[in-house]
């Protein structure tokens, strides 16, 4: 932790403090990161970053006001404050949104000691870039490029000091990889990408990356549609991470202040097969990121989301909570440009009771790829559509490979028509969602 | 922003440590954010971004970092760091004289000074009008976003261009509700230029738009999978020439091999029916810029002529490894990326027919009135988009709307299925993400009938 970075924003609390504001709170993120690609058997990009920013959140009159500045000079630090200062004065009165969490000892937070930087040479990390090219390339004479493929790694410091004294300090370093595989045969193509992340360089899965592009790839050259028609289906756990995280919104408690969370009459009643327990869990053992406090330097701590099909909770902030009247979740999330929200940290749905065999008993669509996640669903209303690959398949073995295909449903009616819920709890690839296999029951599938 | 012989002295240390060629991206921005809901302020957020970007040019390879200081040991130190990574030791020299570049200033809507109050006052005006609307209107979110964004490039060859971009957009949200059922609808109209953009919208007609949208989708039948004809009508629909053509065109994919056009020059890929540009020049347009971000004055580039294509998208690193020229299309969402070959405003040009003559070919398709986003996988040109407002046709009338439509497809089979374009061409703006992150464009057509598509839906 460099004592410089709180000094910083201590000026920067006393500029506002100075300038007439009632309290404030500041967010300061550093971060480094390098990456790079390959691209013919040769190193085709190299990218190396440090960035700071600052933002500050002041109160005057019960009135609240956000600026931020990626210039650190007094001058421009003075210039943050005051916009802050005279952006609260059109805001409306805020009863709720108020900073008066007092903790006299410093939060800190290593998520790994040992610094990622270092850890391998700078040779050895180009000869793994190149790898995630070469590798690919050399599993079948079929694979016609591998046009997205890269290493790189990252570490970010995020600080909170208010203007009460609570400070809080986070750091966490990571390394990824990914590659893809282009494949072409006559007139057929099929791409597909995956990528890892770890702590460390001498963990992290690379050859697992080359594998599961090329399988798919290759595996996806001979696919076909499915006939139109209702079929159960299963997502791979990084889609359904994707497809659960496209709706985490129906949790927020910052959009059903809003009016903007159409699940939030449902709170309390049951809104899923009885079968799905699903909780909010910051210290998670097998979780890659740990989050022990929030936007507010309040500690986390497990939160039940839904339980036996049942509604339980939202994720609240210190307004939001306060709005409700209810118990603060500790959920509250800052960017250091943005306004006081809420977010989750690791999503965690309990495992069920049914054996494998059961989950995979008779037909079903495995969904594998998803194209359109960001515009094909209505967080409203509940519906979904989009692109989907995967594969068909009947008593836990792949019979055909589908492409060209849509998958269309409604979201929160998906919740209720659960079919089987597995016995063995799964990890997404970055390690930020768990879960077990799902079988969902008859979504509309449009092929052929 | 930079000193210019703070510039020349990163230069001069890029080049006598090798590089063929470098650059220096100084970016600063003043961003000022209003949002309204229920009613209400319910943030205002400004702020300024500022940092710079250098690049280094070994071969076809290249090297970029960036930083948040302004200091030459700093910037020195960055290029060191990435020159360290290449073993060359050539020693050149950069003449270290910069020339004045010379080109025309792209017009925008003119930066009214307007106070906080007024700037609500206006929100306020559109939250009352489209809860007037009617009582399906739950609840309605509005924002103001402006920022300009201020540029200055320097590269080894001389050049020293800058430009100040303004950008205003206007993003207005309503939910409806009936019972249970809920959904939502959005217009977001954005352009190149000040405060005096959102006092020339008609703010009743926004809020009619979103009012009648809403009802529309509330009300809504799930919408029949199948693959059929589909009327893509004008505006937004240019996102499925954006998505399922636009970004096979940039050499960001074309130079990896990674586009399914990427050798398809001077060859139909399209209908003859349609043609394409991407254009960067024109007044007042959310994705027009003067200069790209390597200082190239932008232009008009025909992508596809009666069916031919005819041009790539191309910037440096594109010309370099592609042999296709320069384009003025290099772009990036900051200084925190290096340029890739991005679309600018993309649109497909006016064709002979009216809607209703779409329309009135479809004995059983989709009249798809307002697309959501989309995607693009470029290497099998495999793209989807969502349509936000859709009607089922039957024996060339339109019968009902329909909810949850998404259209799927490959982008070189659904080219050459355009077979009939309109004549009211519209434009509207538009995020893009993609390598350089996520950039303002705009597409644009006028309506185009697809003969044939694979409509997903959930009926």
């Amino acid at each position: 932790m460099n004592l410089d970075n709180k000094k910083l924003m201590e000026k920067l609390v006393d500029m506002a403090t100075a300038k007439g504001a009632d309290s404030c709170d500041v967010i300061f993120n550093t971060g480094k990161s390098l990456s790079m690609s390959a691209q013919e058997g040769e190193l085709d990009s190299y990218k190396v970053s440090g960035s700071k920013i600052a933002g500050i959140r002041v109160i005057k009159d019960s009135r609240v006001g956000i600026s931020y500045t990626e210039a650190f000079d007094d001058e421009a630090l003075a210039d943050t404050a005051v916009k802050a200062i005279e952006n609260s004065k059109f805001g409306e009165v805020n009863e709720f949104e108020t900073i008066e969490h007092a903790v006299e000892e410093d939060l800190v937070h290593k998520g790994d000691l040992e610094p990622v930087e270092g850890e391998v040479s700078a040779q050895d990390k180009i000869d793994l870039c190149l790898k995630l090219e070469s590798e690919v390339k050399s599993k079948d004479e079929r694979v016609k490029g591998v046009p997205y493929n890269g290493l790189s790694e990252s570490s970010t410091e995020g600080h909170y000091l208010n203007s009460l004294g609570t400070f809080a300090y986070d750091y966490e370093s990571y390394v990824s990889c990914y590659t893809s595989a282009l494949l072409k045969e006559g007139d057929k193509n099929s791409m597909f990408y995956y990528g890892t992340v770890d702590k460390h360089y001498k963990n992290l899965d690379w050859k697992k990356c080359v594998e599961q592009a090329y399988e798919h790839s290759r595996n996806w050259l001979d696919a076909s549609p499915l006939k139109t028609g209702k079929y159960d289906v299963i997502f791979s756990i990084d889609q359904f991470e994707s497809l659960f995280g496209a709706f985490r919104g129906m949790f927020s408690g910052k959009r059903a202040q809003e009016k903007s969370n159409p699940m939030i009459e449902q709170l309390g009643k049951k809104i899923a097969n009885e079968k799905l327990n699903v909780m909010d869990m910051p210290m998670y053992s097998q979780s890659f990121f740990k989050s022990p406090f929030d936007s507010e330097g309040y500690v986390r701590s497990d939160l039940s989301l839904i339980e036996n099909g049942v509604f339980k909770n939202l994720l609240h902030n210190s307004a939001t909570s306060k709005f409700f009247k209810t118990e603060n979740t500790f959920r509250a999330a800052r960017g250091a440009r943005g306004p006081l929200g809420v977010s989750g940290t690791t999503t965690v749905i309990q495992k069920g009771g049914d054996k494998s065999e059961k989950v995979v008993s008779g037909k079903y669509f495995e969904i594998c790829n998803m194209q359109g996640l960001h515009s094909g669903l209505n967080f409203m209303s509940g519906d979904f559509s989009f692109g989907a690959s995967g594969y068909l398949v009947e008593d836990g073995k792949r019979v055909q490979s589908v492409n060209g295909v849509t998958v269309a449903g409604n979201f929160y009616k998906m919740l209720q028509n659960i079919n089987a819920l597995g016995d063995v709890t799964l990890a997404s690839s970055g390690r930020s969602f768990f879960a077990p296999m799902i079988r969902f029951e008859a979504l509309t599938i449009a092929g052929s | 922003m930079l000193d210019k012989n703070i510039a020349a002295d990163v230069l001069h240390e890029a080049i006598s440590l090798g590089a063929d060629f470098a650059d220096v991206f100084v970016e600063r921005k003043n961003v000022q954010n209003l949002s309204f809901n229920s009613s209400k302020v319910k943030d205002i957020q400004s702020g300024t971004d500022f940092g710079i970007g250098v690049r280094l040019i070994y071969g076809k390879q290249y090297l970029y970092g960036y930083t948040n200081s302004a200091k030459k040991e700093d910037l020195i130190e960055l290029t060191r760091n990435l020159a360290a990574q290449i073993k060359n030791s050539a020693n050149k020299t950069f003449a270290s004289k910069f020339s004045s570049n010379e080109y025309p200033m792209i017009g925008s809507f003119e930066d009214k000074t307007a106070t906080l109050d007024q700037k609500v006052a206006k929100l306020k005006e559109l939250d009352k009008l489209v809860r007037n609307q009617g009582e399906h209107i739950a609840q309605v979110n509005i924002s103001l976003i402006q920022y300009n964004q201020q540029v200055e490039i320097f590269d080894s060859e001389g050049l020293h261009a800058s430009e100040s971009r303004p950008y205003c957009r206007m993003a207005a949200n309503a939910v409806a509700r009936d019972g249970q059922a809920q959904t939502s609808g959005s217009w977001n109209p954005g352009a190149r230029g000040g405060y005096s953009f959102v006092e020339g919208l008609d703010m009743k007609w926004i809020a009619e738009y979103l009012g009648k949208k809403t009802h529309t989708i509330l009300f809504a039948d799930p919408c029949p999978a199948g693959t059929k004809p589909v009327v893509i009508d004008n505006g937004f629909g240019g996102v499925i020439f954006h998505e399922a053509c636009g970004h096979l065109l940039e050499t960001t994919s074309v130079q990896k091999k990674a586009s399914v056009f990427w050798d398809k020059k001077e060859e139909m890929i399209a209908h003859e029916a349609l043609s394409a540009v991407d254009d960067g020049t024109i007044d007042n347009l959310w994705g027009s810029l003067s200069i790209d971000d390597e200082g190239m004055p932008t232009q008009k580039t025909q992508l596809i002529k009666n069916g031919k294509l005819e041009n790539f998208l191309s910037d440096r690193m594109g010309e370099l490894k592609s042999g296709h020229k320069r384009t003025g299309s290099a772009r990036r969402q900051s200084y925190k990326f290096a340029p890739a070959s991005r679309m600018r405003n993309t649109f497909i040009e006016p064709g002979p027919h009216k809607l209703e003559d779409l329309i009135a070919t479809m004995d059983d398709g989709i009249y798809a009135k307002s697309m959501g986003g989309g995607s693009v996988n470029p290497g099998t040109g495999e793209f989807n988009f969502a349509v936000e407002e859709g009607y089922l046709v039957k024996n060339g009338k339109i019968e009902k709307p329909v909810k949850g439509a998404t259209l799927i497809g490959k982008g070189e089979d659904i080219m050459k299925k355009m077979s009939m374009v309109g004549d009211s061409l519209d434009y509207a703006a538009g995020m893009c993400g993609s390598v350089s992150g996520s950039i303002p464009v705009t597409v644009g057509q006028p309506p185009v009938k697809v003969d044939e598509i694979l409509v997903g839906g959930n009926a």
